[in-house]
């Protein structure tokens, strides 16, 4: 199993799309920083503000840099794993190996929701420094929720926590995307297989509606105002999406 | 001793059966010409032997491992290039064949780096070894297709149309490097082609193929005998006509 990564997180980190999603992704991280640093008062929703503090900046940095990690950046990394290897026929060159198929897919899961937490530990720790060099640090600080106040350390795991809950969010669009790329042929279609997903979901049911609004979703229910269930129904897009696609890729014919 | 057997495998694509119910042996040495007009279904074979699709029905067993219920020890056994060599453009040849060792369980951390470097120099590419994949010629991309295919040291070496759109000059260094490995290493080949006048120069046995149907196996020895006066690209002519 640990060769399996070793060699996809080779392959991974050898395509430039990989690296310079990274490149990019961290200038424009550096840019909303920017951005937030002329900002007085920091925006939960079109009527929620708050002033941004050292101790709220890489929330809303979260807020900012999500949609780019949501709809871009995520969803080309892993259709890239997923679908892109194999449409291009490098995947055979795995696949004839004396290898198991479902932990190849295992493998690729595992680096995938690695990258995704690279590139969040990077926009937390982005957040922290310029959060304390552009904005002043505050004894007291309050979220969406104007009845909770916390210090310096609860605001710092309130943030932490909310980027937890982000990162879940991920694992639930890294195994959906896992299953659409498995049904899908070709990269651009998955690409738009996975905006009808996110966006369709929505009609279906607004439980779903944290693939699309994750960061909504998650200052709400830090808020304790989440009238939706949350946590079960990402731990089902991660556990059925994962073991349905697992199991789909041991069974499936390679054909290209 | 039989390093490849074929029992009784289908495969069909939904109605159209693409192999119907074949079965063949290879033993171990043996070059084996695998030889079928277009769309006769060789290629099907091939994924099916290294394990890429299943077939309904039938077995599959290399070095006696059936490749369905024993995959991971049936293909420790077999090296392949599948259709066209494709590589990962984005690294170098020898960055490719070391990314792909580590696939290998049979070879050990510290020999990984050497096993790569055998494998070039037995194919000829260890100046080569540091440029893109993508800046190699089809020749050399062929190479490095059979380099790591011998990553594994595999007892048996599938080729599909190795010889596509090579030179002259290609063919012959590819036909003495399967030679040389069946000579020095005891490797057996399977080796699909069109190119009848190539395989006859290499090949001791050939397995014809039909519409998904075996219809002829044996030596070259059998196949003169059965041809007579005629070429044996005559008699393969005839035999996929009537």
């Amino acid at each position: 199993m640990l060769q399996l990564m070793q060699s996809d997180w080779q392959r991974m980190w050898k395509r430039k799309k990989t690296f310079v999603s990274l490149l990019i992704f961290v200038c424009i991280v550096l840019l909303d920083c920017l951005f937030l640093g002329m900002q007085r008062l920091g925006a939960f929703d079109n009527v929620s503000t708050v002033p941004l503090t050292a101790q709220n900046f890489s929330l809303f940095l979260l807020k900012e840099v999500s949609f780019f990690l949501v709809l871009i950046i995520g969803p080309i990394l892993m259709i890239d794993s997923f679908n892109g290897e194999y449409h291009s026929g490098q995947l055979r060159l795995v696949l004839i190996r004396p290898i198991s198929i479902m932990r190849m897919f295992a493998a690729k899961w595992i680096n995938l929701a690695v990258i995704m937490g690279i590139f969040l530990v990077v926009t937390f720790g982005i957040g922290e420094v310029f959060g304390h060099l552009l904005k002043p640090s505050v004894d007291t600080v309050v979220f969406l929720n104007p009845d909770r106040s916390y210090d310096p350390t609860g605001a710092f795991m309130y943030c932490l926590q909310s980027y937890g809950l982000f990162m879940l969010i991920l694992l639930a669009q890294l195994s959906v995307t896992g299953l659409i790329c498995t049904l899908l042929p070709s990269p651009i279609i998955c690409y738009l297989g996975w905006v009808g997903v996110a966006v369709g979901s929505m009609y279906v049911s607004n439980t779903f509606s944290f693939l699309l609004f994750g960061i909504s979703t998650i200052f709400e229910w830090m808020a304790g105002s989440y009238t939706h269930a949350f946590l079960l129904p990402v731990f089902v897009c991660v556990t059925l999406g994962f073991a349905f696609t697992m199991l789909w890729w041991s069974r499936r014919n390679w054909v290209r | 001793m039989k390093v490849l057997e074929i029992e009784q495998i289908t495969k069909k694509a939904g109605r159209r059966t693409l192999v119907g119910d074949m079965s063949f042996d290879i033993m171990q040495g043996d070059v084996c010409g695998f030889v079928g007009p277009n769309g006769a279904g060789k290629t099907t074979l091939i994924r099916m032997i290294t394990g890429l699709i299943r077939p309904e029905e039938g077995k599959i067993r290399i070095e006696g491992f059936d490749v369905q219920r024993d995959r991971m020890k049936a293909l420790g056994q077999v090296g392949a290039i599948v259709e066209s060599p494709i590589f990962f453009p984005y690294m170098s040849g020898r960055e490719n064949l070391l990314n792909l060792v580590k696939l290998h369980p049979n070879i050990s951390k510290e020999k990984r780096a050497p096993r790569v470097d055998e494998v070039l120099r037995i194919v000829g590419l260890e100046g080569r070894g540091k440029d893109k994949v993508k800046t190699y010629s089809l020749g050399m991309k062929q190479r490095l297709g059979i380099a790591q295919a011998l990553l594994g040291d595999p007892k048996l070496i599938i080729l599909d149309e190795p010889a596509n759109g090579l030179d002259p000059m290609g063919i012959r260094e590819l036909r003495n490097l399967i030679l040389e490995l069946n000579e020095r290493h005891g490797i057996t080949f399977f080796v699909s082609s069109h190119l009848l006048d190539e395989l006859q120069r290499i090949c001791s046995r050939f397995v014809i193929i039909k519409e998904g149907r075996l219809v002829w196996q044996g030596t070259q020895e059998q196949w003169q005998l059965m041809a007579g006066s005629r070429s044996l690209e005559d008699h393969f002519v005839e035999m996929m006509t009537s």
